[in-house]
């Protein structure tokens, strides 16, 4: 259908649109208008990716002059590649409907290790292993040699596409993993290299967060992203941990151990050089005196990690005098090795600011600040110097110059934290020490000053006012939408008591309590003895569900559970996750019925929709808190205490109810698909978490449904289920939660969609 | 195949009994005749004739079942088969059956004729693979002897089956070292004390009870050897999985474990959970496996599932759609609930006639009237099998011979209106006369309204 977005002549694929999906459109619209920052909440499966790609489609199609790409980031490969399946669809409607070609490419850009077609570098597994082997056939130096003796190993597909590649434009289309691959496979280039070349061109790139917000890859892959650009974060509710993660830095003992060999790799590689051919070196001098970068005739292939954090202006300073020196450099790096071994010898835990290390660095073994900050580059310098090939030995030492350089650069919104075990195995003397960014907005920040509009939407981002605060942005529009239901098609229901009423809880005095872990039994064993097809279980960690499973066992629950489903489990091994879930889905699809238990924040939670028969109850045994006696979590919540005020109460509860929606979240897409929520744990009723839900739970959850017992929730459940069972049609639904393009046309209708609006 | 049992020697009743056998599969389902016998002589030579026959008809046909049934004019034995499993599971099929065809109202061909969509389901029912139930896996849970000194397992052969399908392993030794090395019962002694018993077993009180004594079990070359084989089974796996699902999947960064989501001191690991974890993913892929059809075990789908991963099918403008809604109004949902047992299998259109007509009947039936809500109230707090025997004694409900009557006259009249030819008509008009005068005249008023139109359009 064509629709009218306040102007803007949107083709929509479908026939019929829910009404949330105008009103979501509508204020994408005015923020893009605006040219500001977006945060948008919508109920999951209420088709949000599709109108998203919609709208930014025909607004880059309209005003190709005011934003010129969209860049579309996701968290997962199967998400990215949705994201393309939706753009196909989206860009066959709009070949079907305008007649004349439009000029769209869409690509998804991943790692080296989801990409490479080497016969023998994509057989590797790890991701790192692929970097390096990468690296080592197609870096400069390498590529160099091979000119001279052609016994050198290199990449064909790369010098394939070195050649020829960067004259073809990528024919109009949408491209996911595969099918770059197989086109790049017809011309024999490397599809890696090809789609960050060609990223460049394409109007819309769907690729990984960390693309963006790792400023280490970032610089390398983002930099020549233009200002005008659109950023959407889809499923963006976990969006500051990413950034957190993407600039902390662990240092271990076995780190320290590993950096003293290749630091003696370093120096005799040097020695090697200095005696072979001293003009190279004299020349890096030289280089380094003008200034970093303007050595640097960048060439793609060059780096695998750009440095994390130095601003434009520093890289133009020369590199100071002390580690201007290859050897002055290696034994700067010696020193910091030393030192960081003393700190890592400690009794009791110690956490100190980034200050109070540089003072103590400098007065125990006499660096200063700037060196610091300048170790990354001045590494990645020598070792692009030293025409070092296998760079993977020294991702140690590129690890450290990281931490060096963030530790040196910033001297807020980070910790240090030495813990003298690290927390796995406990007991054990296993040092740690923790470069901890306690500041989401410092990852995030470039992108928000970089590019015009940065959409951050989810179905989960309640309460919304959190991450601007978290983030350090002002969003020009904020909205949260509900959904509009022509029937009840979610039951949130909160059991808080079993049926010989023992308070259901997960808090951590009841842990071992087998009265509630029996009740927990109970609840699901009436549970599945009643819901058709697929449940889905999650519990708040790994552990407790080991210890719930176990005592179920014992209870003889499982054995009730098993005369009703088949029994399937997320383990800590991933490949055995992926086969339980498949043959979860399987039993589902036959209609066995299967009941699957994992883990909040685990990957299932995060990574696969339960819609339709695949999930038609899912309980949550618990709530999902974080463990919050790590140190690290506690130095962020003071932190986030002291500079956003936000309290530390507010923080955990908010951390915990966002996953927790996320994983009820998981069973609904479509209006006509439904699912019941348990949400099992008595503290769901008090207001603090039930207000912290998204709103569109929220709405379905009645007061009544508040306080349950598991008889009551099973009474509750049956009836709504038969309810649920019959025939649902189109015409119960249009008008209402469903519009055609006339219904949505009408004054009332639109009238209707502004208030919806102007409520959120 | 015929079996043969004769009265004994010195009875006073001189009685043969043959048992015929229709499918050697099956050998519950069985035809019976009973004969008696003035004298023995006669019964000899009875048996004598019946033994020539068999034995010539064996000769003739020896692959093929005979379907002797008298009434049957071409139906194949596996239609016969069908239709004498559905009266058997259906009693008041049966008593319909008996109250039409037998009494020659309705015509065999004519009576089944109505009832193709339950042949077809049973057809279908039968032909479905069945995967194994659940229940199997029902732990081999110890009896402790009163005195508490030792402890009994009892091993029957289908939990054998069961720990075999399970150890695949154990299986293996078994078979290497049973009838050679040892005794059967020396085995399974040897296997309940191993540790690859306790190991799994013990799963669930492993830190409770760590240390206290409780048999781990012993070590034991034999079982050692399966545990190593079990575990490597669990380590391989190759996985081919739709990209929809691969967890394996996720992008870079995410080998880190989430912020703040640090391992939880405040628990400790269970011992052994983890092997407990991977026994109930494993065996639980056993079930389904056992019940997917041969060609599809291993089968991880093909189907690439991202086109339907995408789509929100309500927004689509539907193709013409081939089902049909069901004309059930939802407040009769009460009166379907108890009918269920009696004509549920009927096809759509049916039901709905009958349910209609089911609840006028209800409406004149004295006194249900104003309970048919609160019945249906009832129906739905309940999910009791056998609503009706516990609602009959609260409720005045139709009794058994009212319903069958119904059931009987409703078929009468709908043969009458459904035949075409004359003769057979008049046959289904004398069945209704003779079924009108033995009918409880108030409760089935909405069917005797219908057989004086019929009669109408008669004359």
């Amino acid at each position: 259908m064509r629709l009218n977005v306040d102007g803007l002549l949107v083709y929509f694929p479908y026939d019929y649109i829910y009404p949330e999906q105008f009103s979501y459109m509508l204020e994408l619209k005015k923020g893009l208008d605006a040219k500001g920052h977006i945060l948008l909440e919508m109920p999951s499966g209420t088709g949000k990716t599709i109108s998203l790609l919609a709208l930014i489609v025909a607004y880059l199609h309209n005003n190709p002059a005011e934003l010129t790409k969209l860049i579309y980031c996701s968290r997962t490969i199967p998400e990215i590649e949705k994201v393309l399946e939706e753009l196909r669809k989206l860009l066959a409607y709009y070949k079907k409907e305008v007649k004349e070609e439009v000029n769209f490419v869409g690509l998804a850009l991943s790692s080296r290790k989801n990409l490479c077609i080497h016969p023998e570098v994509s057989g590797e597994r790890d991701g790192k292993i692929v970097d390096a082997r990468c690296h080592s056939l197609t870096a400069p130096h390498v590529r160099e040699r091979h000119t001279d003796n052609s016994e050198v190993p290199v990449c064909s597909f790369y010098e394939q596409f070195d050649a020829n590649g960067r004259d073809t434009m990528l024919p109009n289309g949408v491209y996911n993993l595969d099918e770059l691959k197989n086109f790049c496979a017809e011309k024999g280039w490397c599809p890696y290299f090809f789609a960050r070349w060609a990223i460049q061109q394409a109007n819309i790139v769907v690729y990984s967060y960390h693309y963006l917000l790792d400023p280490k890859i970032a610089e390398v892959v983002s930099k020549e992203m233009p200002r005008n650009a659109v950023i959407v974060f889809d499923e963006a509710h976990n969006i500051d941990n990413i950034c957190i993660d993407s600039m902390s830095v662990k240092i271990t003992r076995k780190l320290i151990d590993r950096c003293q060999t290749s630091v003696q790799t370093l120096e005799s590689e040097l020695s090697r050089l200095r005696d072979e051919n001293s003009t190279k070196l004299e020349g890096e001098y030289q280089a380094l005196v003008d200034g970093l970068r303007a050595v640097q005739e960048r060439r793609e292939t060059e780096q695998v990690l750009a440095n994390p954090a130095l601003p434009e202006h520093v890289l133009k300073e020369a590199v100071p005098g002390s580690i201007r020196k290859g050897e002055h450099f290696v034994k700067f790096l010696r020193r910091l090795i030393e030192y960081m071994k003393v700190r890592l010898r400690v009794q009791h835990v110690v956490q100190e600011s980034p200050a109070g290390f540089l003072a103590d660095i400098n007065s125990k073994v006499c660096i200063d600040r700037k060196p610091l900050r300048f170790a990354a580059e001045r590494l990645a310098s020598l070792l692009r110097t030293l025409e070092i090939s296998h760079s993977a030995d020294f991702s140690p030492l590129v690890a450290i110059t990281h931490f060096a350089t963030l530790v040196s650069t910033y001297t807020k919104g980070f910790t240090i934290i030495v813990e003298p075990s690290e927390d796995k195995v406990p007991g054990a003397f296993n040092p740690i020490l923790h470069l901890s960014c306690l500041d989401a907005s410092i990852a995030i920040r470039p992108v928000l000053e970089r590019f015009q509009s940065v959409v951050i939407t989810s179905g989960t981002l309640s309460p919304l006012d959190m991450y601007p605060k978290m983030l350090d942005f002002h969003p020009v529009i904020m909205a949260s939408f509900t959904m509009t239901l022509a029937r009840q098609c979610i039951l949130p229901m909160i059991v808080s008591k079993g049926n010989d009423q023992v308070a259901l809880t997960s808090k951590f005095e009841a842990r071992d309590d087998t009265a509630v872990i029996r009740n927990y039994g109970a609840l699901l064993a009436e549970t599945v003895a009643i819901v058709p097809d697929g449940v889905v279980c999650f519990f708040t960690s790994y552990l407790y569900m080991e210890s719930v499973v176990a005592a179920w066992y014992e209870q003889e629950v499982i054995d009730q559970i098993q005369r009703h489903k088949l029994l399937f489990i997320e383990t800590q091994d991933a490949a055995e996750t992926s086969l339980a879930l498949l043959n979860y889905i399987k039993a589902c699809e036959n209609g066995r019925g299967a009941v699957l238990l994992s883990v909040a924040r685990g990957k299932v939670s995060e990574g696969v929709d339960f819609d339709h028969h695949l999930g038609r109850a899912v309980l949550m045994f618990g709530i999902p808190y974080v463990y919050t006696q790590s140190r690290i979590l506690k130095a962020r919540l003071e932190y986030l205490r002291d500079q956003f005020q936000i309290r530390e109460n507010d923080f955990l509860t908010f951390d915990a109810m966002r996953h927790a929606a996320q994983c009820l979240g998981r069973v609904l897409r479509g209006k006509t698909d439904y699912g019941i929520m348990i949400l099992a744990d008595k503290r769901f009723s008090r207001n603090d978490k039930r207000g912290k839900l998204p709103k569109w739970m929220q709405e379905h959850l009645k007061d009544s449904m508040c306080n349950l017992s598991t008889e009551e929730a099973i009474q509750v459940a049956k009836q709504w289920l038969k309810i649920m069972a019959q025939p649902f049609t189109r015409e119960d639904q249009l008008g209402v939660s469903l519009l055609t393009i006339e219904q949505l046309e009408t004054t009332d209708m639109q009238k209707k969609i502004q208030e919806k609006v102007q409520q959120g | 195949m015929y079996a043969q049992f004769v009265s004994a020697a010195g009875h006073s009743k001189i009685m043969l009994r043959l048992v015929a056998v229709q499918n050697p599969a099956e050998p519950d389902v069985t035809s019976n005749f009973t004969f008696s016998f003035s004298s023995l002589e006669a019964r000899e030579l009875i048996k004598s004739t019946i033994v020539g026959i068999l034995s010539g008809s064996r000769e003739d046909s020896n692959a093929s079942t005979p379907a002797p049934v008298p009434s049957s004019s071409g139906i194949s034995a596996a239609d016969f088969e069908l239709r004498k499993a559905l009266l058997k599971k259906h009693k008041w099929l049966a008593q319909l059956h008996q109250n039409l065809v037998l009494s020659g109202a309705v015509s065999e061909h004519d009576f089944w004729e109505r009832r193709k969509a339950l042949l077809n389901l049973e057809e279908v029912e039968r032909k479905q693979k069945r995967a194994t139930s659940g229940s199997w896996l029902a732990e081999l849970r110890p009896m402790h002897n009163p005195d508490g000194a030792d402890v009994k397992y009892t091993l029957t052969p289908q939990i054998i089956n069961a720990i075999f399908l399970q150890h695949p392993s154990v299986k293996r030794a078994y078979d290497a070292h049973v009838p050679s090395r040892l005794t059967s019962q020396e085995f399974w002694r040897r296997y309940l004390s191993s540790t690859l018993f306790h190991k799994s077993r013990n799963a669930g009180t492993g830190t409770s009870e760590e240390g206290s004594g409780i048999a781990q079990g012993n070590p034991d070359p034999i079982f050692d050897k399966c545990m190593e084989e079990d575990e490597e089974e669990l380590r391989r796996d190759p996985l081919l999985v739709r990209p929809r699902f691969d967890l394996l999947a996720l992008d870079k960064g995410q080998e880190v474990e989430d912020y703040g989501n640090n391992p939880d001191m405040t628990m400790r690991h269970v011992t052994n959970a983890r092997q407990l974890l991977r026994r109930f993913n494993r065996q639980s892929e056993l079930i389904l496996q056992s019940g997917l059809s041969e060609n599809k075990v291993g089968d991880l789908e093909g189907v690439d599932g991202r086109e339907e991963a995408i789509l929100l099918d309500d927004l689509d403008t539907p193709e013409a759609d081939s089902s049909m809604v069901l004309h059930v109004n939802r407040n009769v949902g009460a009166a379907v609930d108890i009918q269920l047992d009696n004509e549920l299998c009927m096809n759509v259109d049916d039901g709905y006639w009958f349910v209609n007509a089911w609840m006028a009947q209800l409406k004149v039936t004295d006194g249900i009237l104003g309970q048919s809500r609160t019945v249906e109230h009832e129906c739905r707090q309940s999910d009791d099998t056998d609503v009706r025997s516990r609602l009959g004694s609260k409720y005045q409900l139709p009794s058994e011979k009212v319903l069958a009557q119904h059931s009987t006259g409703n078929e009468l009249l709908r043969h009458f209106w459904a035949e075409k030819d004359e003769e057979k008509r008049s046959r289904v008009i004398q069945a209704l006369e003779a079924w009108e005068k033995q009918a409880d005249q108030v409760a089935l008023r909405p069917i005797m309204a219908g057989l004086t139109r019929a009669k109408k359009m008669r004359s």
